[in-house]
């Protein structure tokens, strides 16, 4: 070999290296910039965690500032496990500290603390955090190899737009001898669910030895079904290791088709997604051919899924089509064709009840759907500007598909959503099946100030406040309890113990406060019920401030 | 979890996503693009059958059982002929109807290190097969290894474990006139340390390696910082890391860093285009200013808002090289790009109002000659005249190749040159080989054109059937003829090793023990036959200055000679 052919391919593979490099470096990263805070207030935190009954720093751990107004500021603890904000806009904030391993102490899942600081206000504040637990041990093929990449997640039943479904908490990719720790976990009780890294499994599809064959998702110890699979319960700051899954294998199909828009045309951009009907979102992973209007996802496991495809236009006309598909049996499935039909655009008007009141600025009306927990608004075409509501109450929603109910965000504190019409309907708390045909008759939205105040006190049963405890407001009619439920309404306490909902409409309540409420099942109905059993009724009027002080149970 | 910051890992997420997206492109380079479809058979020469046939089988070496589902890659450039066959359960495989010619054959496995015909080790380049017409080869045997991890903890001046740490796995090799630790292979997200500080980086051929364990801007995901980039197990200077050596097979545990602490800034700036307008979406990047005798190809990436600013937290002290593309016509490829670079000292104060011009590159302009008049019947643009950097000071430190134009009368045009660099010339036809490079009449054949002060015009590139070729056998010290080794050539005169020499060539065996260097400029050489080279460090002065009294000397003119050579080291 020549001297020139070897610079050649020294210099081949350095650029080879770069290429890649350039390639990711293209996209701007989602929050890179952040703000510095301007304001009169100073916040200063020492983090620590308990250590043979003392308190020790925590160190270097990532801080991150949540305001009121959604402002977003981060910085880290130092050596001494102390950081602060000096220039910090009074209000509400956020607060949330992370370093595997730690967590913050409270009794939720979620780990951060509500801080308030007022106008100028030097506050000082503890922040307590708990050693996390781990699950630990090894993933194995039938055959008894190591099964490398796959990822394994600590999971509980969540509640999602549909209803309960498995809910990743952490997770973690299994190395080249299989095994995996899934770490900074808070004491509970878990799932462990295994499946192949989605991404990696459709980029290697194409090369795997059989291709027809793949791992399904196998629950611990080695079921694919979640009601089979064993709980894992840890204690704080607890290690389990041992904790061994066998893969079980599924036969796959290989699912295929084209997308054609409402004219019957070949779309020039299009997006196709598969998705399991109330799986886990995103398990299923498949290519769209560049230049053409064919799609190819090549292992797909044996179930119900969901065929979502989304058509823009030149001139920003957008369609859409979704269709249920059965993969009953293993293979190449017929060939599907997909034809997106146009959705309705509806504008609308958010108004207030009361003529002296004016709106408030920078609300945003969106359409929850209930249906197809379609994960990425953006793959609907959906603008920025989408649903902004404009000083004249004005607002314009676009890519409507599927039964929608129409709520308001970023509503100030004190303001409720007081109902909902169309064509003089009441579609308050009512879903509107969009599709194609369905007209783009206009929204009214009216907003209200006539609404209630709860605040008070969460304690422990000795009295001493609770952090960061769940506190659920939801009305005593069970048939008013569903997601996106204008009669629920939830926070968490402030680090002092306090917490405050406002804009209670007014009506007869029960007032709830439970550890280990996962994110969302305030809305479910299931969930309510039983902690109906422990609730306070409450009956409120416009303009009432109700103190109730609310005791976590054990 | 905030909701920002797992927005952001999903961000992380989709330039995963994005990284596999350009791993597949690359790979649908000329060399893969024949897995599963095309299969390309070049012309037969007449009075030549295609009816040759290579056979074999590969199998695991540690347990000996067959693999299945292994791909093999047969090339033979010069008949331009690419194949590709996969095992079947019992790990065997066959190529059928091939032309006579030299073939290389490769082959890749799941969960198992790469294998090239022929090589000794994994990561040795293959020993051609050269196949006569309508012969068959069936010992085409592959014994595959499984790779090596390395595997240890991280933890702070307290003791303490340290999550989020990133493991960098680098390799001391020599490019661009400098030794320096190139990273290699993976993700390195994928190996950040976990809750108890504990990393395992698996997948590596045997080989001396240099772990760094990065955090703050030299991560992805940017979510630890307080520390400088530390290499293995305490060192601040890339001088100080200590390799850790990866035998066949076998792992490295127990490995323990202690982190350096740092203080840490945050640089924020603007990427202004030649007219000092804002250029949006242009990409930065942040390395170690070359310094001290290793330098570290630790890259820290950004990219810029839409008016053209950028900011770079968690920067460690130290003195970085700041390099900034605008954005390349048409994709991704940085060396269209213009570009511009900055000298940036931090020593933990945030700095503020940083910018970066960044501009169209100058050109190499001129024309190929043949010496005896005669061009070769190929097409023009199978000659390739590039511009190689020298360093990466005056150098962007990346980017593919620029627009080139190689016109049929001959003429020549390269795009978007920058800094110091050597022109170099490559043509892809047998026997011809580089003679000499003018500029202007001046011969730059080995002296580097400064492109910052503007064009190379007048260039005049000289290729010669005439040239050097040295062959010859190299025997163990018992006599036996060794199977395995590389040769490396080099100029007698220290003066003609200054990078990019071109008196300094290596050779490999072919299948009958035969090694060939071919294209050598005439002067006085030496040789020396070693076992294994690593990488490219047979090109640092410092590596041939040890193997000079040990070499053997010979005296190249135009036309072939044979030296024969006995193997030096085990």
């Amino acid at each position: 070999m020549t001297l020139h052919a070897h610079l050649g391919n020294a210099v081949r593979a350095a650029v080879a290296a770069m290429t890649v490099v350039s390639l990711t470096a293209q996209v701007p990263r989602p929050g890179e910039a952040t703000v510095e805070p301007t304001g009169t207030a100073r916040l200063a935190c020492r983090v620590s965690v308990s250590q043979d009954d003392h308190q020790v720093p925590v160190r270097r751990a990532a801080v991150t500032l949540r305001t009121s107004t959604g402002g977003l500021f981060e910085t880290f603890t130092d050596t001494n496990g102390q950081f602060e904000f000096p220039n910090l806009p009074a209000g509400d904030h956020t607060v949330s500290v992370e370093k595997a391993g730690f967590i913050v102490a409270g009794p939720d899942f979620e780990r951060s603390v509500g801080i308030r600081v007022g106008e100028g206000e030097q506050r000082t504040v503890e922040i307590r955090m708990v050693r996390a637990a781990a699950l630990e041990g090894r993933v194995s093929t039938p055959a008894g190899e190591p099964a490398r990449g796959v990822v394994v997640s600590a999971t509980l039943i969540g509640y999602g737009p549909t209803g309960p479904r498995p809910e990743a908490i952490r997770s973690a990719t299994t190395d080249d001898l299989g095994r995996y720790r899934i770490h900074t976990l808070p004491a509970g009780e878990f799932f462990l669910a295994a499946a192949p890294d989605a991404l990696e499994a459709a980029a290697n599809s194409g090369r795997a030895a059989d291709p027809m064959t793949g791992f399904a998702r196998t629950y611990f110890p080695g079921t694919t079904f979640v009601d089979q699979a064993r709980r894992v319960s840890i204690g704080r700051g607890e290690s389990q290791t041992g904790l061994d899954i066998v893969m079980a294998t599924v036969p796959l199909a290989s699912m295929n088709g084209r997308v054609l828009d409402a004219a019957g045309a070949p779309p020039e951009r299009f997006a196709v997604r598969v998705q399991p009907v109330g799986g886990v979102s995103g398990d299923v992973r498949g290519f769209s051919a560049v230049g053409s209007n064919t799609f190819t996802y090549p292992g797909v496991p044996p179930g119900a899924y969901w065929l979502l495809a989304s058509v823009v236009g030149a001139d920003g006309r957008f369609e859409f089509a979704a269709q249920p598909f059965d993969v009953a049996a293993p293979g190449r499935q017929p060939e599907v064709v997909v034809t997106t039909a146009p959705v309705p655009a509806i504008a609308g008007v958010v108004v207030t009840d009361d003529p002296g009141a004016q709106l408030p600025r920078g609300l945003r009306v969106v359409a929850v759907e209930t249906l197809y927990e379609l994960p990425f608004r953006a793959d609907l075409g959906e603008r920025p500007d989408e649903g902004t509501v404009g000083r004249d109450g004005v607002f314009r929603l676009g890519g409507l598909f599927g039964p929608r109910l129409f709520r308001v965000e970023r509503l100030p504190p004190g303001w409720a959503l007081a109902s909902v019409e169309r064509d003089g309907a009441d579609i308050s708390d009512r879903a509107v099946a969009f599709g194609p045909g369905e007209p783009a008759t206009p929204v009214r939205l009216v907003l209200t100030r006539r609404t209630a105040t709860l605040a008070g006190l969460v304690t422990d049963a000795a009295g001493t406040p609770i952090a960061s405890a769940r506190v659920v407001v939801f009305p005593e009619d069970a048939a008013r309890r569903h997601q996106a439920s204008r009669f629920i309404a939830t926070t968490r306490s402030l680090v002092t113990g306090e917490y405050v909902i406002e804009g209670v409409l007014p009506g007869r309540y029960l007032v709830a406060t439970a550890r280990g409420l996962a994110t969302g099942a305030w809305e479910d109905p299931a969930t309510l019920t039983r902690l109906a059993t422990s609730a306070v009724p409450v009956v409120v009027a416009a303009g009432d401030r109700l103190a109730l002080s609310l005791t976590v149970k054990p | 979890m905030t909701r920002d910051r797992r927005a952001r890992r999903h961000g992380h997420e989709f330039l995963k996503t994005l990284a596999v997206a350009g791993i597949l492109l690359l790979c649908v380079g000329p060399s893969w693009s024949a897995l599963g479809a095309r299969q390309r058979s070049g012309q037969v020469p007449a009075g030549q059958s295609a009816a040759g046939r290579i056979a074999g089988r590969v199998t695991g070496v540690a347990d000996g059982r067959p693999i299945a589902g292994a791909v093999l890659r047969l090339l033979a450039p010069a008949i331009r002929v690419q194949k590709s066959a996969r095992t079947d359960a019992d790990g065997r495989f066959e190529f059928t109807e091939l032309p006579a010619g030299s073939y290389q054959l490769s082959v890749q496995a799941e969960a198992y290190l790469p294998g090239a015909f022929g090589a000794s080790s994994p990561g040795e380049p293959a020993k051609p097969i050269v196949l006569g017409d309508g012969a068959a080869f069936t010992e085409a045997d592959f014994g595959l290894w499984h790779p090596s991890a390395v595997e240890g903890t991280v933890t702070d001046e307290f003791g303490d474990p340290v999550p989020g740490i990133e493991i960098l796995i680098s390799r001391l090799d020599f490019a661009a006139g400098k030794r320096r630790l190139f990273p290699v292979g993976g993700r390195s997200a994928d190996h950040a340390t976990d809750d108890q500080g504990h990393f395992r980086v698996p997948g590596l051929p045997p080989g001396e390696y240099y772990l760094t364990a990065v955090s703050g801007v030299f991560t992805e995901r940017n979510e630890t910082a307080g520390f400088a980039p530390t290499y293995y197990p305490s060192a601040i200077e890339a001088a100080d890391a200590q390799p850790v050596r990866l035998a066949l097979g076998q792992d490295a545990t127990g490995l323990a860093f202690r982190l350096q602490p740092s203080t840490m800034a945050s640089i924020r700036g603007r990427v202004l285009d030649a007219a000092g307008q804002p250029v949006g979406l242009a990409t930065l990047m942040l390395f170690p200013a070359d310094r001290g005798t290793v330098a570290s190809l630790m890259l820290a990436r950004g990219v810029t808002q839409a008016d053209g600013s950028f900011e770079l937290r968690n920067v460690p002290a130290g003195a970085f090289a700041l390099q900034a593309f605008g954005r390349p016509e048409g994709g991704g490829n940085l060396g269209k790009s213009p570009f511009g670079a900055a000298s940036i000292d931090v020593n933990g104060r945030d700095l503020r109002g940083v910018e970066v011009a960044v501009r169209p590159g100058a050109v190499i302009r001129g024309r190929i000659v043949f010496e005896d008049g005669t061009p070769p019947s190929i097409d023009p643009t199978r000659v390739q005249v590039s511009g190689l950097p020298v360093e990466f000071e005056s150098n962007p430190i990346g980017g593919g190749p620029p627009n080139r134009t190689m016109n049929p009368d001959w003429t020549f045009e390269v795009e978007n040159q920058f800094g110091l660099r050597v022109i170099r010339a490559n043509i892809a036809a047998p026997g011809w080989s580089l003679k000499r490079i003018t500029r202007d009449g001046t011969d730059i054949t080995d002296a580097p054109t400064d492109f910052r002060s503007g064009d190379a015009t007048g260039v005049e590139v000289v290729f010669t059937k005439a040239a050097s070729s040295l062959s010859g056998r190299v025997q163990r010290d018992d006599g036996s003829p060794a199977e395995n080794y590389t040769v490396v050539v080099f100029a007698a005169d220290p003066r003609r090793w200054t990078f990019p020499s071109r008196y300094v060539a290596i050779g490999r065996p072919n299948q009958e023990g035969t090694y060939e260097v071919a294209g050598l400029p005439p002067a006085n050489y030496l040789a020396i036959a070693v076992p294994r080279v690593e990488g490219t460090t047979w090109q640092d002065p410092a590596v041939l200055d040890q193997w000079r009294p040990l070499a053997s000397g010979v005296t190249l003119g135009a036309g072939p000679a044979t030296l024969d050579l006995r193997l030096v080291g085990r």
